[in-house]
């Protein structure tokens, strides 16, 4: 009796065993499986995103949320296949860094998208991403991107300054102002810009007379102001964010500075935050230079149509930016094997390139599928062919805008002459 | 060559926002001995409500302006009862510790209000005049002293001048002003001579908050432009002209701010140094002013 119990139990054991491990073998070989369907190791795969939810750029952190989200839903249209985690920066390179931190460090994700602005950009860069081998893609647009050592770790969908600079030293030129000052956000991206800018329009003939740096958070400008105009110059080139401009643009017009130069900024300056908030007469004139997508183009309309559509809003130009770079981050998730970051970065440049079969937005699907395949794809962008070139640069087009009645009205394509 | 003229009524119109925050920042810290951190929000606060007000409700604005005024009073009287009265006896640093508390409770709830996308007043826009124009050669340059004006900076001047003007007649003709100033030398001899040292203590903070509701409504109306941070963006150099004239001395505040204010802007004006280093140019005054008289200008004294 004894012995035949005792049979019994053992040979039950022996056979929860056995089930239990083919169970856990079936499993492991059935996720294989399914990894390999998937051209991925399974499960969802997470994009960290350390952006602005509060400070002077949190209107676009709200934009690179809101494009990000749309373009995971081509992505994960019949899975779930990539997701974002978002962590605010505050418009700080120091909190940026911690919020970067805490994605790579804490959470353990190969892959960043980090910093609206090049002050937290660079910070992230280079202080998280280089040294952790983070795969990290970025908003900003300082030249100090395309130029960090970063062993091709950074890239962007959004073109650089330099190139931005030279359209806005042409349409300056071009309106026949032979002298400017140029009044910069005193930062990576504003130090960067208004010296690209210096050199591009002394090269065409101009003369700019004073460089004028201002720290933003400040609620008189006045100096900064009385700075600028002390040379006498024809013009004056607001590099600035919208905030300190919207102080700049009231107090300027107090100071009846308005009626006797004629005003040039950067894009940056282009938006609800400074037309709800300055009055018409305090900008009207001013001009200006915006990276445009080719609008030409039908993908480009189609994208406008479907977020109207979706957010019954018109998208602004970063907003084709942020969502090319998303699809970028997102495929190059879908295409490697293992999600780590040297995977990553070998997947994410060719992707872009024009050696592959071409897809666009709409058909991301499909170049999910190529790539599961092991084919070759090209990304054709809605912001335009988002070819990343060596330093992780995408080319870009400009236009130039005017402000009308207090609002910015949108002009021709600039042909640099630079 | 910058219009010294200018630079130095540019100064003069910063300075009396300064001082608006400073003098309540000052009178707190002589009642209560404690350095109120939350007081950049009581301006920020101050400045939305009146933003409710004004745009959202509709009222005319010197009239939400004076609502906002006395709602900030109350505001402050209520952190006051609600949440320092049972540290009166706690430790400077804990003391401290709380207001910072309170302002990020404040900011927050600014954020959870009113998001985080500046906004203004929209009040009309008006040109300055011209009320000086010339200059005089003076070799390689020449001495500019143009001067523009705004209604809008001269009524700052004004409301920061008659402020102080007010609180100097609260703290020496009335006997709370006078219960004030004792309260401030020592606090447990005038308990003993009879004092509601509570009592004080409520009406510094309503008075501190009153101000500070002014100094923010001023800063929203001189800025064009509201933001959550704008309180705390301002109260490093509200510290900076509080410690400059003296901690705790209101009249040392008042100095204090306008010697920050005109420090900083008057910084375009020294050869080198750009408009961008205005911030350092005002503490090295402070450094200064503080190495020749540690006690800062007024020395802590409330005459």
């Amino acid at each position: 009796m004894a012995d035949d119990s005792h049979g019994q139990e053992y040979s039950r054991r022996s056979f929860v065993k056995t089930t239990g491990v083919s169970a856990a073998v079936g499993a492991t070989a059935l996720s294989g499986c399914l990894g390999g369907i998937a051209g991925s190791g399974g499960g969802t795969r997470t994009i960290g995103a350390a952006i602005p939810q509060t400070g002077e750029l949190s209107e676009f952190g709200a934009h690179y949320e809101r494009q990000s989200e749309f373009a995971l839903s081509f992505v994960n249209e019949d899975s779930e296949r990539v997701a974002m985690s978002y962590e605010d920066t505050q418009t700080s390179p120091n909190v940026g860094v911690t919020a970067a931190q805490k994605l790579v460090n804490q959470d353990g994700l190969p892959m960043l998208f980090a910093g609206l602005s090049s002050g937290v950009a660079l910070a992230i860069a280079r202080s998280v991403a280089i040294p952790n081998g983070t795969l990290m893609a970025t908003g900003g647009t300082s030249s100090k991107i395309s130029t960090l050592d970063d062993d091709d770790l950074v890239f962007r969908g959004s073109p650089p300054t330099q190139f931005q600079a030279r359209a806005l030293a042409t349409l300056v030129s071009n309106e026949g102002v032979s002298s400017t000052a140029v009044v910069f956000i005193n930062n990576d991206f504003g130090g960067a810009i208004s010296e690209e800018f210096k050199s591009a329009y002394e090269q065409i003939g101009g003369t700019v007379t004073d460089m004028v740096g201002y720290e933003s958070g400040k609620s008189s400008y006045r100096s900064q102001l009385n700075a600028a105009t002390a040379g006498d110059p024809d013009g004056i080139v607001f590099i600035a964010y919208p905030k300190a401009f919207t102080v700049m643009a009231k107090q300027a017009f107090e100071m009846g500075i308005k009626e006797d130069v004629q005003y040039f900024a950067n894009e940056a300056v282009k938006g609800a935050d400074v037309s709800d908030n300055v009055d018409a007469q305090a900008i009207n004139g001013m001009k200006g230079t915006q990276p445009s997508p080719p609008t030409n183009r039908d993908i480009y309309q189609e994208f406008i149509a479907a977020n109207q559509e979706e957010y019954g809003r018109e998208p602004i130009v970063w907003e084709a930016y942020y969502f090319d770079t998303t699809v970028l981050c997102a495929l190059a998730a879908v295409a490697v094997d293992s999600y780590e970051s040297g995977a990553l970065k070998e997947a994410v440049y060719p992707l872009s390139r024009p050696e592959g079969t071409s897809y666009n937005y709409k058909q991301i699907g499909d170049a999910i599928g190529a790539l599961e395949n092991g084919e070759p794809i090209n990304y054709d962008g809605v912001s335009g062919s988002v070819d990343l070139d060596d330093r992780g640069d995408v080319p870009g087009s400009y236009r130039q805008w005017e402000v009308v009645d207090g609002s910015f009205e949108l002009g021709s394509f600039i042909d640099s002459q630079v | 060559m910058v219009s010294i003229i200018q630079v130095l009524f540019d100064g003069v119109v910063f300075g009396s926002i300064v001082l608006l925050g400073a003098v309540g920042l000052s009178l707190l810290y002589g009642i209560g001995n404690f350095a109120n951190f939350a007081h950049g929000e009581l301006l920020a606060v101050s400045a939305y409500v009146t933003y409710l007000l004004f745009v959202t409700v509709g009222l005319p604005f010197l009239l939400a302006a004076a609502v906002t005024v006395g709602l900030t009073a109350l505001l402050g009287v209520g952190i006051d009862r609600g949440i320092l009265q049972i540290h009166r006896d706690s430790g400077s640093l804990t003391k401290l510790l709380v207001t910072v508390g309170v302002a990020f409770v404040l900011r927050s709830l600014i954020r959870i209000v009113w998001a985080s996308e500046p906004r203004s007043y929209r009040l009309p826009l008006e040109q300055g005049t011209q009320v000086l124009e010339g200059g005089i050669p003076l070799g390689i340059t020449t001495f500019r002293y143009d001067l523009f004006m705004t209604t809008d900076s001269l009524l700052v001047v004004g409301l920061g001048g008659a402020c102080a003007g007010a609180t100097h007649l609260f703290l020496t003709r009335t006997k709370m002003g006078v219960a004030m100033r004792a309260t401030a030398a020592n606090r447990s001899l005038s308990q003993v001579t009879g004092i509601d040292t509570d009592v004080v203590a409520r009406i510094a903070w309503a008075l501190s908050a009153g101000l500070a509701a002014i100094g923010g409504i001023a800063l929203a109306v001189s800025s064009g432009l509201l933001y959550p941070r704008m309180g705390f963006d301002i109260l490093l150099l509200v510290f900076a002209a509080v410690i400059l004239g003296g901690i705790g001395s209101p009249y040392g505040a008042m100095v204090g701010a306008y010697v920050i204010a005109i420090a900083q802007e008057a910084s375009v004006l020294v050869p080198g140094v750009g408009a961008r280093y205005r911030l350092a140019v005002a503490f090295v005054i402070l450094f200064v002013v503080l190495l020749v008289k540690p006690t800062g200008i007024a020395g802590g004294s409330w005459s």
